[in-house]
């Protein structure tokens, strides 16, 4: 501060919050502290010197020369991991739509070895149904494949009137939604007049003509398949459905009174006396108790009374 | 020397002492970095009172600030080697000095207390500014000095840190806005309005020490 600020201080007769803000340049420390300063910053300053810096000081410096390139390489980094990201869940996607067991791609593409392989889970495809007919044969159940058949290839684009899809769309049914063993039946009907239209409507010459090679080898592996037993062909329609549609068809009605785990007899007439009208003498036995109850319990108020009683392990609980 | 000068042009637009100023310590820099430890002595005697100052009005607290002054310069010691001219000397000392003294604030953000150093009233200089603060005189003036001081830095401890550092660097050291844009690493915008901003708050808190 100098001279001249001081006199425009004093000459504005007012003080601003600038005009205190210097009053702090004025807190300064007297010189022994600067003494004790130099002292100890020296003392800090060998220490330091002597120190040797740990390890990872000298892994630092190379992340700190990179701080520029940090922003670049982590939008890189975001970028990358998304569209992996939305790769892999496109893939996921299609895998998830695709497998329907009457789609063509899947009648054309899945080889056979992979059916051969698969044959022996519980959900058969088609390929592998056909694998296990009795009647089949190498030829004829030889699913036609792009890199074997080039010829077929050939054929279908030389047929643009009428594509493969097309075509085989025709002999195939819609993919089922399916909703139990009525589905299953419409779907083989469907299937098996579609089949039989064509053939009827066309010999083997007409068929040349209007149906590619590829939908041939289908119709003709579904004709060897209706051939080989109904049996086959039923497993070949119902083998890929969904887990509720198998479960409505292959589960028998079941009395839940009989899932229950059983409870001893003595046990029984013990918690379901109190429950009943009918009144226990102290001097009747046990066993007599059950009997009674028994006979007094028809099945039919047996299992209205099921909601009342709750099973948990090893107790059962009764709620009143 | 004409090193620091064409870096210059880029870091910040300085007045030409400040440009002979960053040149000279550019100088020691360079003989530190060859080896001549001894030169760094000469940069500590150049800014240690300016350092000191800086931290001690962002703590109110005279040892806090010995301590931090201290380890500011124990780091530009270590980290010298690192040192690229890119800014000059007392930018990026200072630079370490209040990243220091942010941390240390944030650090013990509920443990503040005043250990105030005496306002020296000696001088011409500071007579005539008492002058003009008070009419008072003799031990009435003592007491009224002590009093302000306290009020003012309590006034400074209410605002927030980066507000006060820039009231610090602006009012009290008299830095640019633009140096105080590259100490703080923020815009020159961010300066001008966090010190309105603190002007404003503080006016608020001393209004009765202002006369209009």
């Amino acid at each position: 501060m100098n001279q001249t600020e001081s006199n425009d201080l004093r000459s504005k007769h007012s003080v601003t919050v600038e005009d205190l803000l210097k009053l702090k340049r004025l807190e300064r420390p007297s010189p022994e502290f600067w003494t004790q300063f130099e002292r100890e910053l020296r003392a800090k300053q060998l220490a330091a010197i002597v120190d040797r810096r740990p390890w990872w000081h000298r892994l630092s410096r190379p992340v700190i020369l990179t701080t520029r390139f940090h922003a670049p390489i982590g939008a890189v980094a975001v970028l990358a991991l998304t569209w992996v990201s939305v790769r892999q869940f496109d893939g996921t996607a299609t895998r998830v739509l695709a497998p329907s067991p009457y789609s063509p791609s899947h009648l054309t593409e899945r080889p056979a070895d992979e059916t051969l392989a698969s044959s022996g889970s519980t959900s058969a495809t088609p390929a592998a149904v056909a694998a296990r007919s009795p009647a089949r044969s190498a030829e004829t159940l030889a699913l036609p494949r792009e890199d074997a058949e080039p010829d077929a290839s050939a054929s279908v684009a030389a047929a643009p009137a009428r594509p493969v899809s097309a075509v085989v769309a025709s002999h195939l049914v819609p993919a089922p939604t399916l909703s139990g063993a009525n589905s299953t039946a419409s779907a083989l009907a469907s299937l098996e007049a579609n089949l039989d239209r064509g053939q009827a409507a066309s010999p083997d010459s007409a068929a040349d003509e209007l149906f590619a090679p590829s939908a041939r080898l289908i119709a003709t592996n579904l004709t060897v398949m209706r051939d080989g037993g109904t049996d086959t062909l039923h497993r070949f329609l119902g083998g890929n459905q969904d887990f509720a549609a198998n479960a409505s068809v292959g589960r028998r009605m079941v009395d839940p009174m009989v899932r229950m785990n059983p409870v001893s007899e003595e046990r029984r007439s013990r918690l379901l006396a109190p429950a009943l009208p009918a009144s226990s003498a102290a001097d009747v036995t046990t066993a007599s108790l059950a009997e009674r109850t028994e006979s007094r319990l028809s099945s039919d108020r047996l299992y209205d009374s099921v909601s009342r009683y709750g099973v948990d392990g090893h107790s059962i609980s009764i709620k009143f | 020397m004409i090193e620091a000068s064409k870096l210059f042009g880029k870091a910040l637009v300085a007045s030409p002492e400040r440009k002979l100023e960053a040149d000279a310590d550019l100088a020691v820099v360079r003989l530190v970095q060859a080896g001549d430890v001894a030169a760094f002595d000469r940069l500590i005697l150049k800014y240690r009172e300016r350092v000191f100052g800086v931290v001690y009005h962002m703590t109110s607290n005279r040892e806090d600030a010995a301590d931090l002054t201290q380890d500011a310069f124990i780091k530009a010691f270590q980290s010298i080697q690192r040192f690229q001219g890119q800014s000059s000397f007392f930018t990026w000392l200072y630079r370490i000095a209040v990243n220091s003294t942010l941390n240390h604030l944030r650090k013990n953000r509920l443990r503040s207390f005043f250990s105030l150093e005496t306002v020296q009233q000696e001088n011409a200089v500071s007579r005539e500014l008492l002058d003009a603060l008070t009419d008072k005189t003799g031990v009435d003036r003592d007491g009224f000095v002590r009093e302000l001081q306290e009020k003012l830095n309590e006034a400074m401890l209410k605002l927030s840190i980066p507000h006060r550092t820039v009231v610090t660097l602006f009012e009290i050291d008299g830095l640019s806005h633009q140096e105080i844009a590259e100490i703080m690493n923020c815009s020159v915008g961010t300066v001008r309005s966090r010190l309105h901003y603190a002007k404003q708050l503080l006016q608020a808190e001393l209004q009765p020490y202002l006369r209009r």
